[in-house]
C-alpha cells in the first residue's frame, strides 16, 4: 500500500492522532473471482455506501466485533469485466479490504483488493506529499547551506494537522494555566468557529493562530455564544 | 467532486472578545524541525512503521511518528 502517510517530528507527533481519527479517501482496485455486469458493480457499489457494518480482519489492533463506519462515496474509475478500478472516500478506521471482499460476496463471485493508494487523510493530500527522496535531497542541502525554506518545503507545521477541526482561540492568561492541564473557561475564549460540537475534539490556538493544545468541546458553538461562564473546552493535549 | 464530511461544513469564526487574532510566524527549520509533521507520500516496499524510522535517521531527530498505517495483513 502507498500514499498519504502524515508523519509526525518531534512534538508534532502528538497531533497525529487527530488524523488517525479524520476520513480517508483511497483509489484501489479490486479483482473479482467471477463475471459480473458493469451494472452490477454500480449496483453493489451503492449499496455499500452510507452506514455499513464491518468485522474487523483476524490480524488487527481492535477487538473483533462488528462495528459500523461510513462510507462518504464509493465510485467506479474502470470497469474491466473482472478488474475494478474504484474511489472510496471513508470514515477512520474503514478497513477496505473487507469492503472488497464483503462487495465480492454481495456480488456472489468473491472479490479481494489488489491495490491501494491512500490520497487523503484528513486535511493531507496526496498532491501535496513529498517522497522520501525529495526530504533526503532537501535535508542535505539543508544541512550545507542552513536556509530554511529548504526544510519549510518539506516539513509542515503543526497547525496544517488540525485545518479539518474546529477552532478556539484563547487569551493569553489561559495559556499559562493551559500549560499544567486546565480547561479552557468561557471568559478564556477571545473567538470560535461555527462547526464547534459539544463533545467532539477542537484545536485550541493562542491570539497570534499558534497550535497550542487540543481538547473537547463542552460547549457547542450556539451554546458558547451564549454563555458567561463554566468549561469551554477540556484540555486533552498540551502542545507548548 | 466528492469531499469529506468537513470540507463540505461551512464555517464562520466568531468572536467573544473584541481581541484582534495575529498571524503566526513562519516558523524556522529548527522549530519545524521540533514540532512539524510532513505529508510523506509512501512508497511501496518499506511498512509504515519503516518509513518513521527512516526519517527519524534522515532527520537526526529523536521523537518520529507516524499516523494511520498503511501495512498490508
Amino acid at each position: 500500500m502507498t500514499g498519504v502517510l502524515p508523519i509526525g517530528i518531534g512534538r508534532g507527533v502528538k497531533v497525529l492522532p487527530v488524523i488517525s481519527k479524520a476520513g480517508k479517501v483511497y483509489e484501489g482496485t479490486m479483482h473479482l473471482h467471477g463475471e459480473v455486469t458493469e451494472k452490477q458493480v454500480l449496483d453493489a457499489f451503492e449499496k455499500f455506501t452510507g452506514k455499513i457494518e464491518q468485522l474487523p480482519p483476524r490480524i488487527s489492533a481492535v477487538a473483533r466485533k462488528l462495528r459500523t463506519r461510513e462510507i462518504y462515496w464509493l465510485t467506479l474509475k474502470r470497469y474491466d469485466i473482472k478488474n475494478v478500478a474504484f474511489e472510496v472516500g471513508c470514515e477512520a478506521g474503514t478497513y477496505i479490504r473487507k469492503l472488497c471482499h464483503d462487495i465480492g460476496e454481495y456480488l456472489k463471485v468473491g472479490a479481494h483488493m489488489a491495490s491501494l493508494r491512500r490520497i487523503q487523510a484528513g486535511p493531507f493530500k496526496i498532491s501535496e506529499s513529498v517522497t522520501l527522496q525529495e526530504i533526503r535531497e532537501a535535508y542535505e542541502k539543508f544541512l550545507k547551506t542552513k536556509r530554511n525554506s529548504l526544510i519549510q518545503d518539506i516539513v509542515l507545521p503543526p497547525e496544517t494537522a488540525v485545518e479539518h477541526l474546529p477552532e478556539v482561540y484563547v487569551d493569553m492568561d489561559v495559556i499559562a494555566r493551559l500549560k499544567h492541564g486546565s480547561p479552557v473557561f468561557v471568559p478564556g475564549v477571545i473567538a470560535y468557529t461555527t462547526d464547534l460540537q459539544r463533545n467532539k475534539e477542537a484545536a485550541i490556538f493562542d491570539p497570534n493562530k499558534n497550535l497550542i493544545a487540543l481538547g473537547v468541546a463542552q460547549l457547542s458553538a450556539k451554546e458558547l455564544e451564549k454563555a458567561q461562564k463554566g468549561m469551554a473546552v477540556k484540555t486533552d493535549v498540551v502542545l507548548i | 467532486m466528492n469531499k469529506l464530511p468537513f470540507e463540505s461544513v461551512k464555517r464562520e469564526l466568531v468572536y467573544k472578545q473584541k481581541v484582534r487574532l495575529g498571524k503566526p510566524a513562519k516558523r524556522t527549520a529548527e522549530e519545524l524541525l521540533n514540532f512539524g509533521i510532513i505529508n510523506l507520500d509512501k512508497p511501496r516496499g518499506p511498512k509504515s512503521i519503516h518509513c518513521g524510522n527512516k526519517i527519524r535517521k534522515l532527520l537526526e531527530q529523536p521523537k518520529v511518528g507516524h499516523a494511520g498505517t498503511l501495512d498490508s495483513f
